[in-house]
């Protein structure tokens, strides 16, 4: 067996691989994405006798604790906790937690919202750093805020500690910088009192792009397309994995992530599973993916619901430095969760869990990058030797891009189906532009920067990396929001 | 796998992005026609209303709007529209106005046209006519309704039992005799929302609540105790008391919070001696409602409580202790210093509670 035959079969075997993964993965992409029509359809036609004021007026709602874990966030904190006091439900709980800022979040809290220190016994049903103390406004208008203040643990930590704090049985965790939409809370609650034999244990909405958005006393007035490329580009993702991913995987019921910037979980359950793990920079994923393998091994029916809807509002990185910060965690969050649990890789005792959500998650989010990275390194080992056949290649490779981008206008078609943000044809025009540049300039910094995550858990990097927020489009007062804020709190998937 | 097929398969995408893309500005072109017609239905029937006079009040008939309006109504698409848009206006007007809508409803035959649409297979669609017959308090459809109060479909039976209420209230909760699904607590809330836009019942309430708290289907016995709770029915501590040795735990949760609400004297206690058989949730919930009702004479008990192994039970416990006794905080104070964890910080978050 002559070089040359070996070198000839390893890059047929290659391209056959490269060729049949790629078939696997719009097959998989495809079919979640029309399995999720249906959802959404019956999503749709429920809204119509939905009337959720009820909800709020009534006095058998539930009861919620808000967590907000904050994080060098002093010059927006104000803003957004009082956008958090302003949220549309009757009965609920605040509790901001100072995850041992450097700056002066604090000092900012107690003069802004009369703060005092208070004796406080916390139940620490999850362990977590130490708290400095709980702090309550001597101002009546503010009896719902609680602000605890703790040495830095991360965000899960500061969730945690929020856990053992809060009082009532639904949590909901989110980032103290997201806006909310003003029925958010109704929508996110609703799910729990539809539970009759199968116990819902979490449930997560659609997040959204809000920069160049207008924002007003912490509430979105306008919604306008973001004029810069990579928050829209990020548009168009968020478009496509919440209408179409999460939607068909929960229709299957085989949800994995809700989003940590705005989630409502049963505390009942969170607390059985030991709360958020602080061993992982995708704290909001694995928090997930506990509850349900707990649930699974105590053979409970149980289900994490998803709402289509727009809920919830955050800015996107606007720069490549932050982009690839943020993607590299997501990167080693996903790794992290995944080897946590691989226990329940093809394990039939995981039902579908085990034999599909974790598989697809496995071998498309974790492994599709991977593949597209040391893919696109032989294809320039081979064309250097001269053995790429050019005519093939390059019509595989467009196959592959013209596939991203069916995948892209169906998921722009069912957002306008769905009567969501984007109703103008111009807004529409400039998605579907946005998304032709896609696979030449966004997605391989994308991959590279999910790569450069794989590598630095190698390296065993820890720990966030900074966000810089530019701050949203105010219409109010300049002063209520940070121009520029360094925060490691703001995951926004 | 040859290159034939991939160009093949690049046209199909290419096609498939050709018709996507046509899809969607087809969408967004039919979404801003029913918008603008929804302005001009809008418009035209408010401008109806404003001077909707009743031509004939005792044939219950109304001037038409205009023709051009009329004439939009022979499309289907539009005369949902229209639907639409006078169960908008339904629920902003009252009184006469109100009255003129449902007329008008009736005039237009869109009555008929939601009769023709409950016979549809389409859950959507039924539960649809459905609303709009009782929103627009048709009690001829109340039979054809009733019907559908044990159906299949979640939002079929949803709406027609809500549709039952809003059209004869108090009389329409018989339809509890009869369901074999579970009515979720979303449903209820729902329910009691419709109830508490009619007159109090005494009657129906009497003679029924009884029955239904001793229904096979526990989300009923549920919904009967919040009943009793919203309408003051003390008459039912004892039946509800009964419920507290229900097997399924929500119902004992709410058995407790109703008997909260309808307390007497011996409600504390009846609390304590059930304690001991709850889970933890509702021990919880036993201490939250036994706070503003107990006594001296629970002190011993809630004493004895501070040595639960659970601190949030130890905390909720120290609280009622603090607050029915007037030695109760001392008491905290004195557990404090012999055992100064938790005890002492305990103590601590209590007096401070009570100081604010």
């Amino acid at each position: 067996m002559s070089w040359s035959y070996i070198v000839h079969l390893i890059f047929t075997f290659f391209l056959f691989g490269i060729f049949v993964y790629a078939i696997f993965l719009m097959v998989s992409y495809l079919g979640i994405s029309l399995y999720s029509i249906g959802e959404t359809d019956k999503y749709i036609h429920k809204n119509v006798f939905t009337d959720f004021s009820v909800l709020a007026s009534s006095s058998y709602a539930p009861t919620l604790s808000i967590i907000a874990p904050a994080y060098n966030e002093g010059k927006g904190i104000v803003e957004n906790v009082r956008s958090l006091l302003a949220i549309y439900y009757s009965s609920l709980e605040v509790i901001v937690v100072n995850d041992g800022s450097k700056d002066d979040s604090m000092e900012i809290l107690i003069n802004a919202y009369e703060l005092e220190k208070v004796d406080y016994f916390i139940h620490y049903q999850i362990s977590t750093e130490n708290v400095k103390g709980v702090y309550k406004s001597k101002n009546p208008l503010f009896n719902k805020l609680i602000v605890v203040d703790k040495e830095n643990g991360g965000k899960s930590d500061a969730l945690n500690a929020g856990i053992n704090v809060s009082t009532n049985n639904y949590i909901v965790c989110i980032d103290a910088d997201c806006v909310l939409e003003q029925d958010a809370m109704l929508k996110m609650v609703k799910p729990f009192l539809e539970q009759t034999d199968v116990r819902v244990i979490a449930s997560g909405g659609v997040l959204r792009i809000a920069n160049s958005c207008i924002v007003e006393n912490g509430r979105l007035v306008k919604v306008i397309m973001q004029k810069e490329y990579l928050p829209r580009m990020q548009s168009l993702e968020y478009i496509r994995a919440f209408i179409l991913g999460r939607m068909g995987w929960s229709r299957l019921n085989g949800l994995l992530l809700i989003s940590g910037a705005f989630g409502v979980f049963d505390k009942e359950i969170v607390i059985k599973c030991g709360g958020y793990s602080t061993q992982t920079v995708g704290e909001d994923m694995e928090l997930v993916v506990r509850m349900r393998r707990y649930l699974e091994e105590q053979k409970m029916k149980y289900k994490v619901v998803y709402i289509p809807d727009p809920l919830c509002w955050t800015e996107a990185p606007n720069t490549f430095k932050i982009l690839g910060r943020q993607r590299n965690r997501w990167a080693r969050g996903l790794y992290e969760t995944l080897r946590m649990h691989r226990r329940m890789f093809f394990n039939p005792k995981y039902r579908l869990l085990g034999m599909l959500s974790y598989p697809f998650w496995f071998f498309f989010e974790l492994g599709g990058p991977l593949v597209e990275f040391f893919g696109f390194i032989f294809f320039i080992v081979f064309a250097l030797t001269g053995m790429i056949d050019w005519n093939f290649s390059l019509l595989l490779i467009l196959f592959v891009i013209f596939f991203a981008y069916t995948y892209s206008a169906f998921a722009i078609y069912m957002d306008v189906y769905t009567d969501k943000e984007y109703k103008k044809r111009k807004d529409v025009l400039q998605l579907i532009l946005t998304s032709f540049t896609e696979p030449f300039y966004f997605h391989p910094y994308i991959v590279v920067s999910t790569v450069r995550g794989y590598f630095d858990l190698f390296r065993k990097k820890k720990g966030w990396g900074e966000m810089t927020r530019e701050g949203f489009t105010q219409t109010s007062t300049p002063t209520t929001k940070p121009n520029s804020v360094t925060t490691h709190a703001g995951q926004i998937s | 796998m040859n290159e034939n097929t991939l160009i093949a398969g690049i046209e199909v995408f290419i096609f498939s992005i050709i018709i996507i893309l046509a899809f969607t500005y087809g969408t967004l072109y039919i979404k801003k026609k029913k918008f603008v017609y929804q302005k001009y239905l809008h418009k035209n029937l408010e401008d109806w209303l404003s001077t909707g006079i009743i031509e004939d009040a005792d044939k219950n008939v109304v001037a038409l709007p205009t023709l051009k309006f009329l004439l939009l109504l022979k499309n289907p698409i539009l005369r949902q529209l229209t639907i639409n848009e006078l169960l908008a206006l339904k629920r902003t007007f009252w009184g006469d106005a109100a009255k003129n809508i449902t007329v008008l409803y009736v005039q237009l035959g869109l009555k008929d046209f939601s009769l023709k649409k409950m016979k549809s297979n389409k859950w959507h669609v039924k539960a649809r006519a459905i609303q709009e017959l009782y929103l627009m308090q048709q009690r001829e459809a109340l039979p054809r309704i009733y019907k559908n109060v044990n159906s299949q479909n979640e939002f079929i039976r949803m709406e027609a039992q809500i549709g039952i209420i809003h059209l004869i209230g108090f009389d329409g909760l018989r339809f509890l005799n009869v369901i074999d699904n579970k009515l979720t607590e979303w449903q209820q809330i729902k329910l009691l929302d419709q109830l508490s836009k009619f007159p109090l019942n005494e009657d129906i309430l009497a003679a029924d609540i009884p029955r239904w708290l001793k229904s096979p289907n526990e989300t009923v016995i549920m919904f009967a105790m919040k009943l009793v709770d919203r309408y003051h029915r003390y008459s039912e501590y004892d039946n509800v008391a009964a419920c507290l040795s229900h097997e399924v735990e929500p119902v004992r949760k709410q058995a407790v919070n109703t008997l909260h609400r309808i307390q007497n004297e011996n409600t504390a206690q009846l609390f304590i001696a059930q304690y001991d058989k709850e889970t933890y949730f509702n021990k919880l919930n036993i201490l939250n409602n036994l706070e503003d009702i107990a006594t001296e004479k629970e002190s011993e008990f809630l004493t004895r409580l501070l040595q639960e192994p659970n601190d949030t039970l130890k905390l909720r416990a120290a609280r009622i202790l603090a607050k029915c006794h007037s030695k109760g905080l001392k008491t905290l104070e004195h557990a404090g210093q012999l055992q100064a964890v938790p005890y002492q910080q305990i103590y601590l978050h209590i007096k401070g509670e009570m100081a604010r």
